[in-house]
């Protein structure tokens, strides 16, 4: 186990070196100069290049690359050779000249934000989506089941973004559930819970639906396979109810495979849940990087947002694999 | 006398009792039970009509007295509005007329509906063509091949694909113009069908790959290799054929995908921009008329609903009619 374990990391500190370098190169190679964009009006050549040293790109991408991995772990001066020198402690994702702040500060704040969205969404799309799937393949061809897939069906064809905005506009602005000038306001959830239920109880539905469709139909395809099992029929055989078979048999089979899909799930949406955060005004990380695309081209904080995702993804990976191998030690050896 | 139909199939395929058994090919099979699902066929047939609809969309509008780009004004009241109830709902313009500007929104969304069609079918197909190259090659060769592509489609969905759409668009756009290969919407177009291909065929290669593998294993194909057919005459006669059930439910399921990919990237103002009409855009316009003109929110969003759904139907009811394992 041990030794499988140490291998996984390895491949995934070999995968985020590699990813967050290409991430490094892809946007290097665009037509965009941040040089240029923080220049003002009456701009020279000279001007471009001061700037170019201050932003740290007159170096090559590779050690672009490296400085900023660096400063990852140690912390980092910027803006070398402008009026006075900012220093962001580690971890720094670099700084953004746009907004004057490091992006790590930024994100921090944006965090909270979407790590509540995720957080709430997941709990709604798991509980609704496998106690749905569960209830349908009981109930298989009865008015549940059939009810059950007319929700899979309108939840897996409903654009989150139709549902957010139709959320957004006829529930929570018409009825005045939310004053439209705090509409996305963070709350803390431990100092002001009703206020942050009410923030985010919405957004996590919206995001929740569409997700929970899709666990309902894999949890009800998963145990109507797994029924068929020959350890099931000797369960029943030996004279189980159908409650300990479901509960300690075949839900033990069918969620396993649940279990990494939802960890990816959740990892991708902590990098931050673009639609949604823009419909309901949440400024997490996704509507972070979606602004600084879409307004300013705020290249650190675009380059941070995207390796910060992907580093969600990649990480979770590891830990998804290494929690099955635990479960299913056949996989160890592969 | 033969017991069963089966014996009688076994022994003399053609007659029993006066009827005729005929074998039937897996195609017919498939049809057949395509056409006992009870919404497959109208699914069929709503997202054909939503298909035609776009693919006419000029000669449709013209029959109508209708242009996508003409503004009808005298529908509009002196706060830009339409006129008359459900934004403006009449004989002449069926689905209302766009506030604000007064265009027809009928031929908007016919219009806009081409481009989002357009997209997930281009997408689509060139990714179902590249993930069938790539998987055959992985799944049946092997070794080297199959390890490289592994780690490629490993390392692609690490990227965090949505991000780098966002992030990259404006900047490949303005590639693409420089280019000379496409201007305006056109090459925007082509970057978010780009976009889509890269991040969209990994998937389909793995799918392939995974069944190429246990294809190659079986007996038929080891007869053909004992018969000393070529490794070409392998993929194309006796893998190929077993692969494109895979191919069709891919494709079935995922042009409303990406469908309503491309609606959220032109609703977020990173994809098609006006004065195009695809459901983002007209969709993002809308909200800022939803009290004062509802219809024009709603009219799009049932659109694009409607068309979405009837191609998961579609899908589900051709997943259902070449999966095997249900029988």
């Amino acid at each position: 186990m041990l030794k499988y374990i140490s291998r996984r990391l390895l491949y995934t500190v070999i995968l985020l070196l590699l990813v967050s370098l290409s991430i490094f190169y892809i946007f290097d190679l665009i037509p965009v100069d941040p040089a240029r964009l923080v220049c003002s009006k009456s701009c020279t050549t000279a001007l471009v290049e001061a700037n170019r040293h201050r932003l740290g790109l007159d170096v090559s991408v590779l050690e672009q690359w490296w400085r900023f991995i660096q400063g990852l772990f140690q912390g980092r001066t910027y803006g070398e050779g402008g009026i006075k020198d900012i220093y962001c402690g580690a971890p720094s994702f670099g700084y953004s000249f746009n907004r004057h702040a490091c992006v790590s500060t930024i994100m921090a704040e944006a965090f909270p934000i979407t790590l509540s969205l995720t957080i709430g969404a997941f709990i709604m799309w798991l509980s609704i989506g496998i106690s749905l799937g569960i209830l349908a393949a009981r109930k298989k061809g009865k008015f549940a089941d059939r009810a059950s897939t007319a929700f899979v069906l309108i939840g897996t064809s409903l654009p989150t973004f139709i549902t957010g905005i139709m959320v957004v506009l006829f529930i929570v602005l018409k009825f005045h559930l939310v004053n439209p000038l705090e509409l996305g306001d963070w709350q803390n959830p431990f100092t002001n819970p009703l206020g942050w239920l009410r923030t985010f109880f919405f957004p996590c539905a919206t995001l929740a639906i569409a997700y929970a469709a899709t666990y309902t139909r894999f949890t009800r395809s998963n145990i109507l396979e797994i029924s068929t099992e020959d350890y099931i029929r000797t369960a029943r055989a030996k004279g189980l109810s159908e409650k300990v078979i479901l509960r300690k048999h075949t839900l033990r089979a069918a969620l396993a495979p649940i279990v990494t899909i939802a960890g990816l799930d959740f990892a991708g949406l902590l990098g931050g849940a673009i639609i949604t955060e823009g419909i309901f005004g949440l400024s997490g990380l996704g509507k972070l990087s979606i602004k600084a695309v879409t307004q300013t081209y705020d290249l650190p904080i675009i380059v941070a947002t995207t390796l910060v995702g992907s580093a969600f993804v990649v990480i979770m990976n590891l830990i998804v694999d290494v929690a099955y191998a635990y479960i299913d030690p056949r996989v160890r050896t592969t | 006398m033969p017991k069963s139909v089966k014996d009688a199939a076994l022994i003399e395929p053609a007659k029993i009792e006066g009827e005729e058994v005929t074998l039937r090919t897996p195609k017919q099979i498939a049809l057949a039970r395509f056409k006992r699902n009870k919404v497959g066929p109208y699914s069929l047939y709503v997202s054909l009509f939503f298909i035609l609809a776009a693919f006419f969309a000029p000669v449709i509008t013209h029959l109508w007295g209708l242009s996508s780009t003409d503004i009808y004004t005298d529908g509009l009241d002196e706060f830009a509005l339409p006129t008359g109830g459900f934004g403006g709902i009449s004989w002449q313009h069926p689905f209302g007329l766009e506030p604000g500007a007064g265009r027809d929104v009928f031929s908007m969304l016919l219009y806009g509906s081409r481009i989002s069609f357009t997209v997930a079918l281009v997408t689509s197909v060139a990714s179902i063509g590249i993930g069938m190259i790539v998987g055959i090659a992985g799944g049946f060769f092997r070794g080297r091949i199959d390890a490289l592509i592994g780690r490629y489609s490993d390392f692609l969905f690490a990227f965090p694909s949505f991000f780098m759409i966002i992030a990259l668009s404006y900047p490949m756009v303005d590639r693409v113009e420089k280019t000379g290969i496409a201007r305006g919407n056109n090459a925007r177009l082509l970057v978010l069908i780009i976009f889509f291909v890269f991040f969209g065929w990994p998937g389909f290669a793995r799918l392939i790959r995974a069944q190429s593998m246990s294809l190659r294993e079986r007996d038929f194909i080891m007869a053909a290799q004992a018969q000393g057919a070529s490794n070409w005459r392998i993929i194309t006669k006796e893998m190929l054929p077993n692969l494109w059930p895979t191919a069709i439910v891919f494709l079935s399921l995922s042009l409303p995908g990406y469908l309503s990919a491309e609606a959220v990237f032109s609703f977020l103002g990173v994809g098609i921009q006006p004065p195009a009409s695809t459901f983002g855009l007209v969709l993002s316009d809308a909200v800022k008329y939803w009290k004062v003109d509802p219809s024009y929110l709603f009219i799009p969003s049932a659109m694009l609903i409607i068309i979405v759904l009837a191609l998961n139907l579609l899908g589900d009811a051709v997943r259902d009619a070449l999966d095997t394992k249900s029988e």
